[in-house]
């Protein structure tokens, strides 16, 4: 009887073996049924692992997924600032990183990653704030303290008094996310959009201020938004489906609670 | 936007190619987030490397080894890969720890993510992805040889998590 080691056998039900091996295992097999059960035992997990991992291939793509294959990503037009490389400069001694490090604990290395998004914002803006306008969570960013409450309250073309925080405009993305534009008083502008219960950071970046009159971008988001960084228009443009909402459509979407209109339950 | 000087439809099929990235990537990471932003970073090396990419090769292989090369950058610069990854040899009893105490049925997933990374590597890319071993070999920059013996040793470590009962 032919004996055969079990790497031969799976490399026959992954179909990897020459003509001649493969020929001598299929004969084994009629005559040996444990031969034919050993390989049946590795055709098993293979289906069954193939078929675990297929239900995935059916979650859409995340915009920045999509925009980074179309080379629209964003980080050629400025510094990325790495915030672990920050914090790691914090604990080395420079004293506004160090202060930065200090108010956020919580950062984690994996934020190193997701850090991408924050584009040419110094160090000393962190230090400036009174409240986290950013907070690390789960491995991206999202809102925090004032901007947080902006972000959910504010409508577009309001500026109440002593803010810190103006929402430029609205719009609604591609993947069907509430997603609004903001800028940080003498700092930085960025882009929020609504997912769970959190305003994710898609883009924050140093504001470049304009001359006046200068169209913001070739699609014309006006005055509103002159003052932002090119970075985050360019984000805009690649994830906006459609026009900006209308001062209605805004309200009704803040009652709403900026959840997405008539999408499906997540998928995960 | 064609900012590489290159037919659209390579970036294209990168475009469909996407979710099996991200699967990918998340076998590797453990992490969705952190599986989506290497999956980012990727994609941008990617462009700026169409030039490398051989017309004749798998476009999913390519993609999948810049992928993997990201990974290991990026937890390369964490310093922590030695704490993240058991090794080989860990993995090679990660079975008999779990029939220990595993009464219920686990779930593919958390049996996957059990094993050392090369092998969660080596599994998705014959197993999921459906590269040849050769492949796979290719994208982890191994010989076959070795290729095929961790593979074995990730299906005996999967067999033993998914169907503790069975005996070879």
């Amino acid at each position: 009887m032919n004996t055969f080691s079990d790497e031969t056998l799976m490399a026959f039900a992954d179909d990897e073996l020459d003509p001649t091996t493969r020929a001598a295992v299929a004969a084994a097999m009629r005559d040996d049924p444990e031969i034919e059960r050993r390989v049946a035992r590795h055709r098993a997990l293979r289906a069954k692992i193939r078929l675990a991992y297929s239900a995935e291939l059916q979650q859409p793509s995340p915009e920045r997924l999509l925009a980074a294959a179309r080379g629209q990503g964003l980080k050629p037009k400025a510094t990325v600032t790495d915030l672990a490389a920050v914090r790691a400069a914090g604990a080395a001694g420079a004293p506004n990183a160090a202060r930065t490090a200090m108010q956020h604990p919580g950062w984690r290395p994996a934020a190193a990653l997701a850090a991408s998004v924050l584009i040419g914002v110094g160090v000393g803006y962190f230090a400036r704030q009174r409240t986290d306008p950013v907070v690390a969570r789960d491995g991206g960013w999202v809102a925090g303290g004032e901007l947080a409450g902006a972000l959910s309250a504010q409508l577009g073309a309001e500026r109440p008094a002593g803010t810190a925080v103006q929402v430029t405009f609205s719009f609604v993305s591609k993947s069907g996310d509430y997603c609004r534009v903001f800028t940080l008083t003498g700092a930085a502008g960025g882009l929020a959009c609504r997912e769970g219960n959190a305003w994710q950071i898609r883009v924050l970046a140093e504001d470049e201020p304009r001359s006046p009159g200068e169209a913001a971008v070739p699609g014309g988001y006006r005055t509103a938004a002159s003052g932002l960084s090119t970075v985050v228009l360019d984000a805009v443009q690649s994830q906006i489906a459609g026009e900006p909402l209308d001062h209605d459509a805004e309200i009704q979407a803040r009652q709403r609670g900026w959840r997405p209109l008539g999408r499906a339950a997540p998928r995960n | 936007m064609n900012t590489i000087g290159r037919p659209e439809t390579v970036q294209d099929d990168i475009i469909t190619l996407i979710p099996r990235l991200r699967r990918f990537a998340r076998t590797l990471t453990r992490d969705p987030h952190d599986a989506d932003d290497v999956v980012q970073i990727a994609l941008e090396r990617a462009l700026t490397r169409l030039d490398q990419w051989h017309r004749d090769a798998r476009l999913d292989s390519w993609l999948f080894k810049i992928v993997r090369n990201a990974w290991i950058d990026e937890v390369r610069s964490r310093g922590r890969r030695d704490r993240m990854f058991a090794g080989e040899e860990a993995g090679e009893h990660v079975g008999v720890d779990a029939m220990a105490d595993q009464t219920d049925l686990m779930s593919v997933q958390s049996a996957m993510a059990r094993l050392p990374e090369e092998q969660r590597t080596t599994v998705s890319l014959v197993l999921v992805e459906g590269l040849s071993y050769q492949e796979a070999a290719d994208v982890m920059g191994i010989p076959v040889g070795t290729l095929t013996s961790r593979l074995a040793r990730a299906r005996d470590a999967l067999q033993a998590l998914l169907d503790p009962e069975g005996q070879r």
